[in-house]
């Protein structure tokens, strides 16, 4: 059975980015703190504009941050 | 803990204070009071209910404005959003269920204490009818703040995307397969009494409701894993279909049997016929061909 996962790689970029806290990327991409832990668990998927916010945050693609796993 | 978990929190504290003081008040004042007077003047515990005004202000971001980014604090984000109408859902869902098995109850308690023949008078004190609001309000707060809780704790567990969708929603038919055999049991009860028409109507609407959440589980079953869950699952969904469908054409037929008592036999009736056959071609055969298409495609 395919079980569709949408994995991504913030916390990597936040340590990549100067150790940046999650309250800072929160701050930066406009929303709470709680989402951003949410998100880098993988219990919360964004919405397409965000995913792009977070994304511009790290100069990164959207692609390069999320990643969608179809096995 | 998030700013939304806080004001769960404050306004179950809130609700449960004010149930205690009615409580409380109740109990004492019965024993010296008629009832009807100590219900009046103990719901005036109600009033605490006013401080649950004061959770958004209590519970303020204290840096809310304009960020340095230029996005503005969100006082309530995207997450924040969904949870939000999820606990909404989840509110008015539980208070409908609660709020039809409390009338039927009634119902069934007038019927039991004074019998079944003839008409049943009660009569009541008509300013009591606004409390009756306050349970209902009291319920669907406390839901809320509960759903609420759980999803922001959860970090939302279930909302891994669309299978996150299909855990609560298998969370939605547990929660049906609990009620069925309420609801169930009370159309027999209502049957035992003589209310033949009235029970097999309510059974009907059982399994309606029934075969609601089961056919939302039907549209996410590509998320689960065991091959015999999904079989499951979908002779459960064709089942509850079909009874459905069938109890309630019985309904319809008999609507027509009545209606053509008055001698309005015709033009109406052909539109409730084309409904019938729309509904059981929704339900059965198409339900029916889709299975027939999906073993010749696992047979390919």
């Amino acid at each position: 059975m395919k079980k569709p996962e949408i994995k991504n790689t913030i916390r990597r970029y936040r340590f990549d980015h100067d150790e940046m806290t999650q309250e800072e990327l929160a701050e930066l991409v406009g929303v709470s703190r709680q989402t951003i832990i949410a998100l880098e668990a993988g219990k919360y998927v964004p919405s397409l504009g965000l995913a792009f916010r977070i994304a511009r945050v790290f100069g990164a693609k959207v692609e390069d941050v999320f990643e969608y796993n179809a096995d | 803990m998030g700013r939304h978990e806080k004001i769960a929190w404050y306004n179950l504290a809130v609700i449960g204070t004010s149930v205690l003081f009615f409580l409380v008040s109740f109990f004492v004042m019965k024993d010296r009071h008629s009832l009807e007077s100590s219900f009046e003047v103990s719901s005036s515990a109600f009033a605490v209910l006013a401080f649950l005004g004061f959770g958004q202000t209590l519970f303020r971001k204290e840096d809310a404005g304009k960020r340095r980014s230029g996005f503005y604090d969100p006082e309530l984000d995207e997450r924040d959003v969904q949870i939000r109408q999820r606990a909404a859902l989840h509110s008015f869902a539980i208070f409908w269920v609660l709020f039809v098995l409390a009338i039927m109850g009634f119902w069934m308690f007038f019927r039991w204490r004074h019998g079944t023949e003839g008409p049943l008078m009660i009569t009541f004190n008509v300013n009591l009818l606004p409390l009756l609001t306050v349970p209902g309000f009291l319920i669907i707060m406390s839901v809320h703040a509960i759903s609420t809780i759980i999803q922001q704790r959860d970090n939302i567990k279930d909302n891994n995307g669309v299978q996150g969708v299909f855990v609560s929603n298998l969370r939605s038919m547990i929660l049906s397969m609990f009620f069925l055999p309420i609801f169930l049991l009370m159309s027999f009860f209502i049957a035992m009494q003589g209310e033949i028409f009235f029970a097999f109507q309510f059974a009907a609407l059982s399994f309606g409701a029934f075969a609601m959440a089961v056919r939302e589980i039907r549209r996410k079953q590509e998320y689960l894993e065991d091959e015999r869950l999904v079989y499951g699952v979908k002779l459960l969904g064709r089942i509850s279909n079909i009874v459905f469908t069938l109890m309630y054409g019985g309904l319809i037929v008999k609507f027509i049997l009545d209606y053509s008592k008055f001698g309005l036999f015709k033009f109406p009736t052909l539109f409730i016929l084309l409904f019938i056959a729309l509904i059981f071609y929704r339900t059965v055969i198409a339900d029916l061909r889709h299975y027939l298409r999906e073993r010749r495609h696992e047979k390919a």
